[in-house]
């Protein structure tokens, strides 16, 4: 079986105010394969999945980005997540006052209508949302409480996830998923995650930590530095990353350059 | 010239008012307040932006009614109202049209024993009137003195000593919109009598678009021990003027938490002065004010901490679309002999266009040297982080900047007691954006 295209980034260049971030990544994801991106603090990795997911704030100068055949910088951010394009947060927002049931329910509705899918009530939706918790071994008391507020960082790592669950992204974007949480959250989430996947799902997952690796094989791990992706492997390149650190990357590629 | 025009157009209003207040002579059943209330305005200066607690709120909206006393009497169908009316009082209402009272539209079939509850006109002198409750009785202020000064109908509420009510009073005050110019003056008088509890809707809606003056004032009186609940929802024409103005004395160990919902008119103002009359008083005031358009909303409150161990708890949200303008000014007094008062007050407010406008002031006059008191006011707009949040998952951006509205009003609205009330006021906030953008 041929897989799929679901993401094609050339020559991509995006700033923020008047700072150039990317410039010049090239990436493609096709569907079933897990893409890891690591790379030293500062190296755009973060930016690339906010301007996937089309944040305001950051100014794409040059390159395309095309998700499965459409201009996806031709989108704004909530038809390109009505489109199948999630990305689980760094930091999830909080925000009193705004239950996370309610919350959740609005935006599977919001999906639901774009997809044909049936709109379910609040009492649908609480059937459906029960299951999802369970990927992640969330208690259902966090339906009533606001959303994400006053949730420990690892309560709002598996919010992120049953969100997930809730939309069936097509192209997932997990931005340092891992950071902050202990290792049996970590597990969880990253169990979360693998239940999730499936063939039709690209997925791009943005990590510091050759760790979550253990728990989420990766088909491609991507070094990024300086807006560019300098280095390209599989599973391998993280352990060495690990152990080396960056350093080695840029020496090398200096070496080719000279 | 354009400070002439205006004080020309203010002057010209006052002659209005007092050729039409002598067409219609003191009626009689609050006599003695309306000939005291007649002869002060003669003296009268009018308000304007020259007086401190004026100086942020524009009376031009006013100023452009002429005002008609008395006008003629409109039938209105109970399913033109019904949808003002909540459940949760049913068998427990007094409904007015502009001003009169309709025993039709009324419904007082659950009213608890001992309760008296009806229209001003219908109650004996002696039997509104408390020698505590009289907050009136000595007021200068313009507004009040014209109330008074109408004796127009209004509501009576007396609830016994130790009685707890079985369920909510509601007073409803409509305007038809249809008498152009036309100023009601309803009075409400509201006495919790020692021990009692008792929650209170009171509302002021307007079934059109029309032009009138809503002038209404409210004395409440907690006697010591009692708990009373107060929901004021002000809602009036967005092309009418509403000033009331709500005086409350709280006895020894009572409790008055007030929620008001301000949806505006033209221009409102409201002025909640709280009296503190014994040791121990409890008094929490939360508003929200939700306006578009180039509505002017303002709220005056005084809460005047006069015997000590008293706590006053005050939040005000108001949430500005389009050119609208909050006006917010919050006077806290300790006189000397308050120790050990604990308040606090808080204004937020969230400005969702570049043209909307805020003024937010504290007022504290502390005499008292072991107290607490905190005051913060905060002016912010939606943020772009929360914005992005709610559309990376899927949330159209009307959607999710309705809903971080609601976030907003949400603290406010779960202070609301009446659940049909908070799910209305849910819901309109949840469709704001659809209504700012219906505005003309």
């Amino acid at each position: 079986m041929t897989q799929a295209t679901i993401l094609e980034v050339t020559d991509l260049h995006a700033k923020v105010v008047d700072v150039p971030i990317l410039k010049g990544l090239n990436l493609t994801v096709r569907s079933g394969e897990v893409h890891v991106i690591m790379g030293p603090n500062g190296s755009g990795k973060s930016t690339f999945s906010k301007i996937l997911a089309g944040h305001p704030a950051y100014e794409v100068t040059s390159g395309t980005v095309t998700y499965r055949g459409v201009d996806l910088l031709g989108l704004a951010a909530d038809e390109r997540a009505r489109a199948g394009v999630f990305l689980a947060f760094q930091y999830p927002v909080e925000i009193p006052g705004v239950s996370n049931a309610a919350f959740l329910r609005q935006a599977y509705n919001a999906m639901a209508q774009e997809r044909g899918w049936d709109e379910l009530d609040p009492i649908e939706f609480d059937d459906f949302i029960q299951e999802k918790l369970r990927l992640v071994d969330m208690d259902p008391a966090f339906l009533d409480r606001s959303v994400n507020a006053g949730f420990s960082g690892g309560e709002k790592k598996r919010n992120e996830i049953v969100q997930m669950a809730v939309l069936q992204p097509t192209l997932a974007l997990l931005d340092e998923t891992d950071s902050g949480l202990d290792i049996d959250a970590l597990k969880v989430v990253a169990d979360g995650v693998n239940q999730l996947s499936n063939p039709q799902q690209g997925t791009i997952l943005i990590t510091h930590y050759q760790r979550l690796l253990n728990y989420i094989k990766p088909d491609f791990v991507h070094v990024m530095a300086g807006g560019r992706i300098l280095k390209t492997g599989d599973a391998a390149l993280a352990l060495e990353l690990e152990e080396r650190g960056y350093d080695w990357v840029k020496d090398e590629l200096a070496g080719v350059a000279s | 010239m354009s400070v002439v025009a205006v004080s020309d157009k203010a002057e010209a209003w006052y002659s209005r008012l007092m050729d039409q207040l002598a067409r219609h002579a003191v009626a009689g059943y609050r006599a003695d307040e309306s000939v005291r209330a007649r002869a002060a305005l003669t003296a009268a200066v009018l308000p304007g932006q020259r007086d401190e607690s004026w100086r942020f709120t524009p009376l031009s909206p006013l100023w452009s009614i002429a005002p008609v006393v008395g006008g003629v009497a409109q039938e209105v169908l109970l399913a033109r109202i019904s949808r003002y009316l909540v459940p949760e009082a049913a068998g427990r209402c007094l409904v007015f049209v502009d001003g009169v009272f309709q025993s039709g539209l009324s419904d007082l079939s659950a009213v608890d024993d001992g309760v008296r509850f009806a229209p001003l006109s219908q109650v004996s002198d002696g039997e509104w009137r408390s020698e505590e409750g009289a907050l009136f009785a000595e007021t200068n202020e313009f507004f009040s003195l014209v109330n008074l000064a109408l004796e127009h109908d209004g509501a009576c509420l007396r609830v016994p000593r130790a009685c707890h009510v079985g369920g909510i009073y509601q007073i409803l005050y409509v305007q038809t919109g249809l008498s152009k110019g036309l100023l009601s003056a309803p009075r409400t008088v509201i006495d919790a009598g020692s021990q009692s509890m008792v929650e209170v809707v009171q509302s002021f809606v307007s079934l059109d678009e029309g032009e009138y003056i809503h002038n209404e004032l409210t004395e409440c009186y907690v006697a010591p021990g009692a708990r009373l609940s107060h929901t004021r929802v002000q809602s009036d024409s967005r092309r009418a003027v509403h000033v009331g103005t709500c005086a409350v004395g709280v006895g020894r160990d009572g409790r008055y938490d007030l929620v008001s919902i301000t949806l505006g008119g033209a221009l409102s103002r409201f002025v909640p002065h709280v009296l503190q009359k014994g040791t121990g008083v409890a008094v929490s005031l939360n508003g929200l004010a939700l306006l578009g358009g180039t509505q002017i909303a303002d709220t005056h409150s005084v809460v005047d901490h006069a015997l000590p161990h008293g706590h006053s708890m005050q939040l005000q949200k108001s949430i500005v679309a389009e050119r609208a303008k909050v006006v917010f000014n919050g006077k806290v007094i300790v006189r000397p002999g308050a120790q050990l008062t604990d308040s606090s007050q808080s204004s937020r407010s969230l400005l969702l266009s570049p043209k909307a406008a805020v003024d937010t002031k504290p007022e504290l006059e502390i005499y008292a040297d072991d107290v607490k008191c905190s005051h913060g006011a905060a002016i912010g707009q939606l943020e772009e982080e929360s914005l992005f949040y709610l559309a990376s998952r899927g949330i159209p951006e009307p959607a999710a900047r309705d809903l971080l509205t609601y976030a907003f009003a949400a603290e406010v609205l779960e202070s609301v007691a009446v659940g049909s009330l908070r799910e209305r006021l849910r819901d309109l906030i949840l469709r704001q954006t659809d209504r700012t953008r219906q505005t003309p």
